[in-house]
């Protein structure tokens, strides 16, 4: 098995590769947005108004000024800057008055633009409510009426480990590509390759029977695809307890052991399937190119539904039957789940009875295209 | 001992529509002889040669092979034969020896029976230089040495030869030929199909000619000659291909 490069590569270097950096980038992009950033702000008619300038610091460090509206829209629509706000004439008497206006302009497409706005949008509110309070305490009214009802916020009891690592979601979506790539790797070769090498007829020759050989390719490839998969799982725990990347684990980092069972569970019918579709696809195709243009065509449906499973946190689907009986996307719920420390063994129950029934019926199918005749060369 | 009672091979072509490649064959091979299937190539000799070994499935007709029933005992007949062709490969990441290992497990050798085997067939093959190479490394003539000892690991009574000579030099297929005649001698069948006519007529103690799926005329070589009054086999051999091909024979 370790003299083939393609098992080496797609079976243990890949898996670790992908995960390492995976890891390493979203641990970096949280640190990043752990720590406030400081956008680049553009100001005009700021001319020594101290509560202009006051306005300013608390959005940015980062200020440039300018002359003319024209150069600081440019500079935003250029990306120099993220927000230009332009400062009436005379900003603190206008405010005094009340009536005033402050002209502000973000660039939509830049995310740091809205974080950049949505800070003006807290410092004016908060010098509204200060000018407020001091009026009110003027007139002798209690302040405390400006704010009738206060906004407490608390966060459900995370289990220790992954709850707080923006990884949870991404993980499992790793450990299923990986049980496909895996296979998908070898499996042109093991049939495909063999017909048209024709190793196949020197097998079909020996008194071994075509179902004997089929499944003994079909549990070498889920071989191959578990233990890609299970190699993968191995790196996420080896940068886990080895703290390579502790802002991608803030929280630090422990899966139990019924979570690791668990995630067995539903990991070992899902290669079977996997290995179930690998195998019927090379088995159909005429030589090795041919089972590699149908295997990339059908890895994009297998896919599909992994790369779904990272949206579902936006939707209210996550609880929904038809996600925890949808081969692929109920592996990934029950991976994130396990993950989490929080198995729901209803939909792990499903996620394992739907893909040992797929994986059942595609054995079957590519055990009758191995008697066919077509399997010792298709022409 | 093999024979065959009107064996036939039907194929359907989603193009050409359905194409006999084996038609109403008979035939008998006898061990300690080689028994030759010539024709040119596309002529059936492969089909043959596969329905025989229970690759394929006849559509018509009846075939044994060692007494075995080719649609009734497919797994006996296999015990029984050695395959070799020009186009059957090895696992080029396996060496030699592992090769040899593998197809020994597979004819349900092991333990000493089968590394006996193995240094049986490697002494008589002369593979001992090179079996522990990887296949990929080999050069074609080492290659179709080890597919030889694949083919008679687990000693059988029956051996398939289809083209085995085809794309090797000389000398390789010096020894190819020296290694069946020494098999004929120790009183195996042999099936040996071939389109070079030197081969048959060195080797082949009866020929069929074979051409579009039917058996034009078999017998010794002397049989052919006088047959189609011909003083060489190639020029019988052309005269059957030849006379048929005209239409003059149905």
């Amino acid at each position: 098995m370790f003299r083939d490069r393609r098992v080496v590569s797609g079976a243990f270097v890949m898996p670790v590769f992908m995960i390492i950096m995976f890891v390493t980038l979203i641990g970096l992009v949280q640190e990043k947005v752990s720590k406030p950033t400081k956008p680049t702000v553009v100001v005009m008619g700021m001319a020594g108004d101290k509560l202009a300038a006051t306005l300013t610091k608390a959005v940015s460090s980062k200020v440039t000024e300018v002359k003319t509206r024209a150069e600081g829209l440019a500079m935003v629509r250029k990306g120099g800057a993220k927000l230009f706000i332009e400062f009436p004439p005379r900003f603190t008497e206008t405010i005094a008055k009340g009536g005033s206006e402050l002209k502000v302009t973000y660039d939509p497409t830049e995310p740091l633009s809205g974080i950049a706005l949505a800070t003006v949008r807290e410092v004016v509110a908060a010098q509204n409510q200060a000018k407020l309070k001091a009026i009110l305490i003027v007139n002798q009214v209690d302040p405390k009426l400006t704010e009738p009802l206060k906004l407490k916020v608390g966060e459900t009891e995370q289990p220790k480990g992954l709850g707080g690592s923006s990884l949870v979601s991404l993980l499992p979506y790793l450990i299923v590509i990986w049980a496909f790539y895996g296979g998908f790797s070898i499996v042109s070769d093991l049939v495909a390759g063999e017909k048209e090498r024709g190793t196949m007829e020197t097998l079909l020759v020996s008194p071994i029977k075509r179902h004997e050989v089929a499944l003994g390719k079909y549990l070498a490839l889920c071989l191959v695809s578990l233990t890609s998969s299970l190699t993968s799982l191995v790196a996420i725990l080896a940068v886990g307890a080895l703290g390579l990347s502790k802002s991608a684990f803030p929280t630090g980092f422990s899966i139990s052991l019924p979570a690791l069972l668990a995630m067995l569970a539903t990991l070992i019918p899902l290669v079977g399937m996997f290995a179930g579709i690998l195998i019927s696809v090379s088995a159909a195709a005429k030589n090795m190119r041919e089972a590699q243009t149908y295997l990339t065509l059908v890895s994009f449906v297998v896919v599909m539904p992994a790369v779904f499973s990272q949206f579902l946190g936006f939707t209210d689907m996550r609880n929904a039957l038809w996600v925890k009986w949808t081969p692929v996307l109920g592996t990934s719920v029950c991976l994130r789940d396990a993950l989490l420390g929080k198995t729901d063994w209803l939909a792990l129950l499903a996620s394992v009875a739907t893909s040992g029934l797929i994986g059942a019926a595609l054995l079957w199918v590519a055990v009758r295209l191995f008697r066919k005749e077509t399997i010792l060369a298709r022409t | 001992m093999i024979k065959t009672e009107s064996l036939s091979k039907h194929f359907q072509d989603p193009k050409k529509g359905w194409i006999r490649a084996v038609e109403d064959v008979s035939v008998e091979a006898q061990p300690g002889k080689v028994f030759g299937m010539l024709g040119v190539n596309g002529a059936g000799k492969t089909t043959f040669l596969r329905m025989l070994s229970t690759v394929i499935s006849p559509t018509g007709g009846k075939a044994w092979v060692n007494g075995f029933d080719v649609l009734k005992e497919p797994e006996r007949v296999r015990e029984s034969i050695g395959f070799l062709s020009a186009s059957t490969a090895l696992y080029g990441r396996l060496t030699g020896e592992e090769v040899l290992e593998y197809f020994g497990g597979l004819f349900g050798l092991a333990g000493e029976e089968l590394h006996s085997r193995i240094r049986s067939v490697s002494q008589a093959l002369r593979l001992d230089e090179f079996a522990g190479q990887l296949c990929d490394k080999m050069s074609t003539g080492q290659k179709q040495r080890v597919s030889i000892a694949r083919a008679i690991l687990h000693d059988p009574p029956v051996l398939f030869f289809d083209e085995p000579t085809a794309g090797l030099d000389v000398v390789t297929s010096q020894t190819v030929m020296e290694f069946i005649e020494s098999y004929r001698d120790a009183g195996k069948t042999i099936v040996f199909s071939t389109h070079i006519m030197s081969e048959a007529e060195r080797i082949c103690d009866h020929i069929a000619v074979i051409d579009q799926g039917r058996i034009l005329a078999q017998g010794s070589k002397e049989d052919l000659m006088e047959l189609t009054s011909q003083p060489t086999l190639e020029k019988s051999f052309l005269a059957l291909v030849g006379y048929r091909r005209e239409g003059a024979v149905a």
